[in-house]
């Protein structure tokens, strides 16, 4: 068979001998999302955050290699995820110092009140992330139904009563659905955390 | 039973599964559950907080809720938009490639190139984009794998190819500037082209338009006629390989030969399947020798996605490709996109063929085609319209039909003859000195005009007939190409026997 081998693929493979890499592809994905909603936040157009996200992610994979097998340092997805908490945050407070152009100096004020707050910023929409991350990766192990008995009357905000009559199930089916899926998330919010920050 | 509340233990069970399962105990408890949920507002309560804290309902609604950002994350091209790499994965292997750079703001340096960032990966390794502070010059960097760098098979086709490659001068080929294969990893130095790939392309634009798929096939098989006059064949022609400069108007191929190199290694390693296969011609998938029509089929594979946006062989795993691609017919494009015009969807299927010898015999025939059809398609009032393409099944049709045609022919024209001897024998030849020399060789001009069979054989009809099959004829052996004997014998028969008449 003469194949020419996909190199990303080949890569990725490569990487699953050691363990910790095996968190690479949760890790970009949920990382990516983190900064580059954090720069949409302040305010920074679609192309000036994603370049923001492209820098604080060429940065760290540049620290990675400072990275050794020291107790001391802890798991290596925790370094990882104390690396980029502190390059987002720094990144971020540096960009609030020198604004890009295009911010009205009035919405730069309020920006700077809030310079300090990046760790809180970073901490949430890491959170937001899991939960979104895992939501995706749970949703196909239910039916159709559950799902949406779940989604409509926790997420978007529907009364039992009407999902239940709309989903043609009984009111009691929804109290259920809507539990397995968030004791199903819940697992999974668990599980993205660990592999993403060792804990 | 009905109006006690169910102990905890009960309302636990029910989200520790997802469904009841299929044992009837489970399912009746269940059923019993929901009824008693439906109408007790304690236990509805009570399931909400042993399910989980109510901070976890309250992170639910609010996370999972698109906050008008979420439009931008899901789309997936967004991140390639700026034709940088989204994947961190690769970055990584920056690290064991680039020496560390001089500028804090440069990733890195090879040679005498600073790195400024990752702008893709091809089938052997990363390219980078660079800067030649010699020449003073960007530049594209592809630099080997450092997996395929340490097989030495690889590393040295891999230098060998990429002069080859650079020895291909043509406007639809990517220049090489230089190749290095001293350093510890090889790496060739190539124009950057400011543009995307028609992989990139096709997925955020869609479809693209008859005219559109007509100019860029045309473009690669310039490239490809190209490099083919040079013995060298691609092997790994698919969108990903074209790069389009911004404005369209340039198509380029690029990773000449390299693909070789990646063999190589992939045979060393433990057999797997890596990457998609999608373009893969029958006889390279078989693992066979492959020569400049295996670039053709996976050109064709080319136009089939250009028309249509979705591969011509698609299949759960790599193995279901190759499968499909070596035995299964392939989707007519005009079924899934109705706009392709006939002319184009017999051009992608003839390239499509299973048998080399069924497709295109080269890629300057293919340009022609399409340089005629191009013209046809901008001038449709002037140019010709482009001949009809015959598929290998519709060949072997039209040709039992021709030798019935020929057949026919032969012996209409025998009793023409035999009639019309006979006529004129029946005739006093005092009139036959008068016919002169050019008379003579238009035999129907001997019939008298009111001669029965004039009306049983008017000559203009029978000379447009001969004339017609011979043209049918001709272009019939054009089109049977290296088709083997046997069909020219039944052939050359009854035409020979025309002649000789």
């Amino acid at each position: 068979m003469t194949l020419s081998p996909d190199t990303r693929t080949s890569l990725i493979l490569r990487l699953q001998r050691s363990d910790d890499s095996r968190v690479w592809s949760e890790f970009v994905s949920i990382y990516q999302a983190v900064i580059y909603r954090m720069a949409r936040q302040q305010g920074l157009s679609r192309d000036d955050a994603a370049d923001v996200t492209q820098d604080v992610l060429s940065r760290l994979t540049k620290a990675i290699n400072g990275w050794d097998e020291n107790p001391e340092l802890g798991s290596f997805r925790g370094w990882l995820y104390r690396m980029t908490r502190n390059m987002a945050i720094d990144f971020l407070r540096k960009m609030r110092r020198q604004p890009l152009t295009g911010n009205p100096p009035a919405f730069q004020a309020a920006l700077n009140q809030v310079a300090e707050c990046g760790s809180d910023e970073f901490d949430l929409e890491f959170e937001r992330q899991l939960f979104r991350r895992a939501a995706n990766l749970i949703e196909g192990e239910f039916t159709t139904t559950t799902w949406q008995a779940f989604w409509r009357t926790t997420v978007a905000g529907e009364s039992i009563a009407a999902v239940a009559e709309s989903l043609e199930i009984s009111r009691g089916a929804v109290y259920i659905a809507r539990s397995r899926a968030i004791a199903r998330l819940k697992l999974a919010v668990q599980e993205l955390l660990h592999q993403t920050t060792g804990e | 039973m009905q109006n006690n509340h169910p102990p905890t233990e009960q309302l636990e069970r029910l989200f520790q599964r997802q469904s009841p399962g299929h044992e009837t105990e489970a399912v009746v408890a269940e059923m019993e559950l929901e009824k008693h949920l439906q109408s007790c507002p304690t236990c509805q309560t009570r399931l909400e907080q042993v399910t989980a804290d109510i901070e976890w309902w309250q992170k639910t609604a609010t996370y999972l809720n698109d906050d008008g950002l979420d439009g931008e994350q899901a789309d997936p091209a967004f991140f390639t938009n700026s034709g940088q790499s989204s994947d961190v994965v690769q970055e990584l292997t920056d690290r064991s490639i680039l020496d560390s750079p001089v500028h804090p703001e440069m990733l890195g340096r090879i040679g005498h190139h600073d790195i400024e960032q990752a702008i893709g990966s091809g089938g052997m390794g990363v390219v980078y984009k660079g800067y030649d502070t010699q020449l003073n010059r960007v530049v594209a960097i592809k630099v080997l794998s450092p997996h395929l760098a340490s097989n030495g098979t690889a590393r040295k086709r891999f230098a060998r190819e990429a002069r080859a490659a650079a020895a291909v001068v043509h406007p639809n080929v990517i220049p090489i500037h230089g190749v290095n294969s001293d350093g510890k990893l090889p790496y060739i130095v190539m124009q950057l082209v400011a543009g995307r790939s028609l992989q990139a392309h096709v997925d955020q634009d869609g479809p693209m338009e008859t005219k559109e798929i007509v100019r860029v096939a045309m473009q690669i098989a310039a490239g490809l006629d190209a490099a083919h006059k040079q013995g060298l064949v691609h092997r790994d022609i698919k969108p990903a390989n074209i790069l389009m400069e911004d404005d369209l108007s340039r198509v380029m191929i690029t990773d000449f030969g390299l693909a070789r190199a990646a063999d190589d290694a992939a045979m060393t390693q433990t057999g797997w399947l890596a990457g998609t296969p999608y373009y893969m011609s029958p006889e390279q998938s078989r693992g066979k020798s492959v020569d400049a029509t295996s670039d053709l089929f996976s050109l064709g594979s080319v136009m089939f996605f250009m028309a249509t946006g979705r591969v011509p062989f698609r299949a759960e795993s790599p193995m279901a490709v190759l499968n499909l691609i070596c035995n299964e017919p392939v989707t007519p494009v005009r079924q899934l996109n109705a706009d392709i015009p006939r002319s184009l969807s017999d051009i992608i299927e003839k390239l499509l063929e299973k048998r080399p010898s069924d497709r295109f015999r080269s890629a300057m025939q293919l340009y022609q085609v399409l340089e005629d059809y191009l013209a046809y398609l901008q001038h449709p009032r002037t140019a010709r319209p482009p001949k009809k393409l015959l598929t290998r099944v519709q060949l072997r049709r039209r040709s039992i039909a021709l030798v019935f045609a020929a057949g026919w022919m032969a012996m209409l024209t025998t009793l023409y003859f035999a009639l019309s001897h006979f006529w004129l024998g029946q005739n006093d030849f005092k009139h036959s000195d008068s016919v002169n020399q050019d008379q003579r060789t238009d035999l129907p001009s001997l019939i008298p005009a009111d001669s029965p069979l004039r009306s049983l054989m008017p000559d203009a009809v029978f000379h447009e007939q001969i004339r017609e099959l011979e043209r049918e004829l001709s272009q019939f052996e054009i089109n049977l190409g290296k088709e083997p004997g046997q069909d020219d014998a039944h052939l050359s028969a009854p035409a020979g026997g025309n002649e000789h008449q």
